[in-house]
């Protein structure tokens, strides 16, 4: 898409070619047929039952994603307008709003009625403690800790609203009060951290009418390693080998699964493309995987000389001999007089942080293990949280960090991985030193991110609307995923579940998203409009 | 005494001052400034839109690009500048004037603190006297022990304890909030009266954990002072003089325990209006302590600087009182 800047102008010109499809003339979509609408009003603002507006948008050129960032939500126009735009608007040429005008949005912002209090259309609508959703104002929206809704009435998007529960009600608590806020009837429904220890405690009060669900999380947990701060690709394998990624897994039992590639197990590639891969760093204490095929060729080369089998272990010795090949032998490093690695201006001595407040955290034990074994080996680790962790991520300011990824639901890795992404995020891993650089201390890594790149860049034109349309993009993120471990950045960890607790005596249960529609872009009240109490309150 | 106290306020604006650069040089040396945590989450979404020059525009518009000394500097003379107009600033994270935020929630941590406060006097001190007439007895050791158990307790550990006994267990009294949620409460007389109630309710808890913490010091306050009461000459004198033991004690020994509580009760002026951080925080209480815990944490400039220059400004107040009680209640102690 190209841009253009003129003041007042469509930012995208292309955006103009947004059509009502089925104005005078029919249209089918997805096999179904939208006659030419028929309306309630003169004014063409109520469409008669059993018709719909359709629209048609078209782009320039393939874009798989595209579909993705057009499910936008319906909002009326008193969400984003003023009175005198919302006037104005003709259904042609005006829609209401003035494009790229500073002074039209600080108007629209900060007026009264939308300054703490939500607009829009959703099933539910600002309320206050006695009730009602007319000229609700900030002070009787958020009242006490507590956050008041009221079902909208105008809201019937699929012929079952508005929404059954009249009133709903947030309320602010602290974390660890949730639960307890649950048993004592406070609260009716929570979603709480999916430790082990909570879903135990919670299923012993299934009798007592407290149910619980897990559904998987579309992001994953991740350790990464900052290559402007660890510029050997060997030393930041070693790191990787010596990381026990299941000890993060442990720490949510059963309610979280390993994940090998830096793709979330939600999506679509996982499920076409990365069902038989394991770790591509396997744990150097851990047994040795069966599918050598998918690993790092260096660990592949190093068992397959030992003559290791799946599931055999390598003795100490065997584990230090490798992690001093990888960074002696390849990396070119060699031992200073404290027994620590050094090259150049790079000393092995590096602080792994887990960000947040306190060491209750899926990778603590996991970095704490690998600080032991890697100080055995020439290294010189400290593990520590910080509670500004994830600012100073954003700067690149720290070396070895764990965190999670949100995903969205397209595969597409160009914001996080391409070498021309201006995300924030490409600022976490070094890329911009790698960039930058014009020696040959990190020619390895640009060659690998010029490939990565072209793939990323592939991938972004593949039409997956047909099944082999699917399988052959999800075969070019395979290939780009194992560019991305051999990069040697982000190690994947592990993806959970999210965990929601409930009142099975008040709460109908039956009208939650039934199991087959739940997905990690679908969860438990998604369809908030449809659940029901089990008594009408 | 009218000199002396114009003489003590115009040192407090001095003091005011300095407390008043200290505190906003430490915030705007935190690691983080509001935009930071504001946007940090988005700074690693990817496709959040946000990136270094979004944060940086941000940093601009609410002052917080220039790090250098002489930029805190100049931030610091903008912010005592809108002072002295009366301005406290707007709050990042609560989107209100300053002095609303602190108006607006203030008295909800002053409820619990003033009904404490008298809870805990009206127990700590017949506890101290009773343990300090009993010295070394089973009683002493007892209360003494008890108090001190109280006064070890982390609040949130007893707080969490409170609840799981009271709340979770007994399901005697609601364990956070203040109102609830599940009523409707009517813009009425009585569905007033009835959040209102219900306040009340929710309080019981907050308060009784805040009591049972702050007995013990207190009671070991007036412990001492009555040890050394009865201790003094005048009190053999009444013994000698054949009065009963209660009256001596009650009094005699009693009123002249008083004296250093006096000046306890006037310093006592911050804690009463500044909230409870924690206990406010483990109760989900929308205090002025709690504001001011997320307002640091979140690195909101205006909120922390005007919530501390009002504790600043009741501990100089508390002080000032302090010392004009004791001089009332203490004829022996001269103001110059």
């Amino acid at each position: 898409m190209e841009k253009d800047n003129t003041e007042g102008a469509l930012q995208f010109p292309n955006v103009s070619g947004i059509k009502f499809a089925n104005k005078d003339q029919k249209v089918t979509v997805n096999n179904k047929e939208y006659d030419v609408p028929q309306y309630e009003d003169d004014a063409h603002t109520h469409v008669k039952d059993g018709y719909n507006e359709v629209l048609s948008i078209t782009i320039k050129e393939i874009d798989p994603k595209a579909i993705w960032n057009f499910a936008f939500s319906v909002a009326p126009m008193y969400y984003y307008s003023d009175a005198e735009h919302i006037a104005a608007f003709d259904y042609e040429s005006n829609f209401g709003v003035e494009y790229r005008s500073q002074s039209f949005m600080n108007n629209v912002v900060n007026s009264t009625e939308k300054v703490g209090v939500p607009v829009g259309a959703g099933a539910y609508a600002a309320s206050k403690a006695s009730g009602g959703i007319d000229n609700i104002t900030a002070g009787q929206f958020y009242d006490l800790g507590g956050v008041y809704f009221e079902r909208n009435p105008y809201f019937n998007p699929d012929g079952k609203g508005p929404a059954k529960i009249k009133k709903i009600r947030f309320s602010v608590v602290a974390e660890n009060q949730m639960v307890d806020s649950l048993y004592t009837g406070s609260i009716d429904f929570v979603e709480p951290n999916a430790k082990p220890g909570t879903i135990t405690e919670l299923n012993g009060k299934r009798d007592e009418g407290i149910g619980n669900k897990n559904v998987q999380t579309s992001g994953y947990g991740y350790i990464g390693i900052n290559a402007g701060k660890v510029p050997s690709i060997y030393v930041r394998r070693a790191i990787m080998y010596s990381i026990n990624t299941q000890e993060t897994v442990n720490y949510y039992g059963t309610t979280a699964k390993p994940i090998y590639r830096s793709m979330s197990l939600s999506s679509w590639v996982s499920t076409l493309a990365l069902q038989n891969v394991t770790s591509y760093y396997p744990y150097i204490n851990g047994p040795v995987p069966s599918n050598l095929n998918v690993v790092d060729p260096d660990y592949r080369e190093y068992v397959t000389r030992l003559g290791k089998k799946a599931g055999d272990t390598l003795t100490s010795q065997e584990q230090e001999d490798f992690i001093r090949h990888l960074v002696g032998d390849l990396g070119g490093y060699t031992l200073n007089s404290d027994q620590v690695y050094f090259k150049g201006s790079d000393t092995c001595k590096y602080t792994f942080t887990v960000v947040g407040d306190e060491s209750d955290h899926p990778a603590w034990a996991a970095l704490w293990h690998a600080k032991e074994l890697l100080n055995n080996w020439g290294f010189e680790i400290e593990v520590k949280t910080d509670t500004y962790g994830l600012q100073k991520l954003s700067t690149g300011d720290l070396t070895v960090w764990a965190a999670a990824w949100g995903s969205t639901i397209d595969p597409d890795m160009y914001q996080v991985y391409h070498k021309e992404s201006t995300a924030t995020s490409v600022n976490n891993w070094g890329y911009k030193q790698i960039l930058r650089d014009t020696t040959s201390k990190y020619q390895t890594e640009r060659d690998i991110i010029d490939e990565l790149s072209e793939l990323i860049e592939e991938g972004r034109k593949v039409d997956d609307s047909t099944d082999n349309g699917k399988i052959a993009r999800a075969n070019i993120y395979k290939s780009a995923l194992d560019l991305v471990m051999e990069l040697a950045v982000e190690l994947p960890t592990y993806q959970r579940d999210d965990l929601f607790a409930y009142n099975t005596n008040k709460i109908d249960v039956s009208t939650f998203t039934p199991d087959s529609e739940l997905s990690a872009f679908k969860g438990l009240t998604s369809n908030i409009h449809l659940i029901s109490l089990n008594v009408a309150k | 005494m009218f000199k002396y106290i114009v003489k003590r306020l115009l040192i407090s604006i001095v003091i005011l001052l300095g407390v008043s650069i200290i505190i906003y040089f430490l915030v705007r040396l935190m690691p983080a400034d509001y935009i930071d945590n504001r946007f940090a989450s988005q700074l690693q979404n990817p496709n959040s839109g946000i990136n270094e020059e979004t944060i940086l525009e941000f940093k601009k518009l609410y002052g917080l690009d220039d790090n250098s000394f002489m930029g805190i500097l100049r931030g610091y003379f903008s912010w005592l500048g809108n002072l002295v107009r009366g301005d406290l600033g707007n709050s990042f994270i609560y989107m209100k004037p300053v002095g609303q935020v602190i108006a607006e929630n203030m008295w909800i941590s002053f409820a619990i603190a003033l009904v404490a406060t008298v809870l805990q006097f009206l127990i700590a001190i017949p506890l101290g006297i009773t343990s300090a007439t009993h010295q070394y007895s089973v009683r002493d050791y007892v209360t003494t022990v008890l108090t001190m158990i109280g006064i070890s307790l982390p609040t949130y550990f007893f707080a969490y304890i409170a609840i799981r006994v009271f709340a979770v267990e007994l399901g005697w009294l609601p364990n956070s909030g203040l109102i609830d949620l599940s009523k409707n409460y009517a813009d009425t007389f009585g569905g007033q009266m009835e959040k209102f109630g219900d306040i009340l309710v929710h309080l019981i808890l907050p308060i009784f954990v805040t009591v049972i913490l702050s007995i013990g010091g207190l009671m070991r306050y007036t412990r001492t002072n009555t040890l050394e009461v009865l201790s003094a000459d005048y009190i053999r004198t009444a013994r000698a003089k054949g009065l009963s033991e209660k009256k001596v004690i009650y009094k005699h020994a009693f009123r002249n325990t008083l004296i250093p509580l006096a000046t306890l009760l006037a310093g006592i002026l911050p804690s009463l209006f500044g909230g409870m951080m924690i206990t406010e925080q483990v109760f989900s209480i929308d205090g002025i302590g709690n504001l001011a815990y997320n307002a640091l944490r979140q690195g909101d400039i205006p909120f922390v600087m005007g919530y501390n220059m009002f504790l600043a400004v009741l501990t100089v107040i508390g002080t000032l009182l302090s010392d004009i009680m004791y001089s009332i209640v203490d004829p022996r102690v001269k103001l110059q």
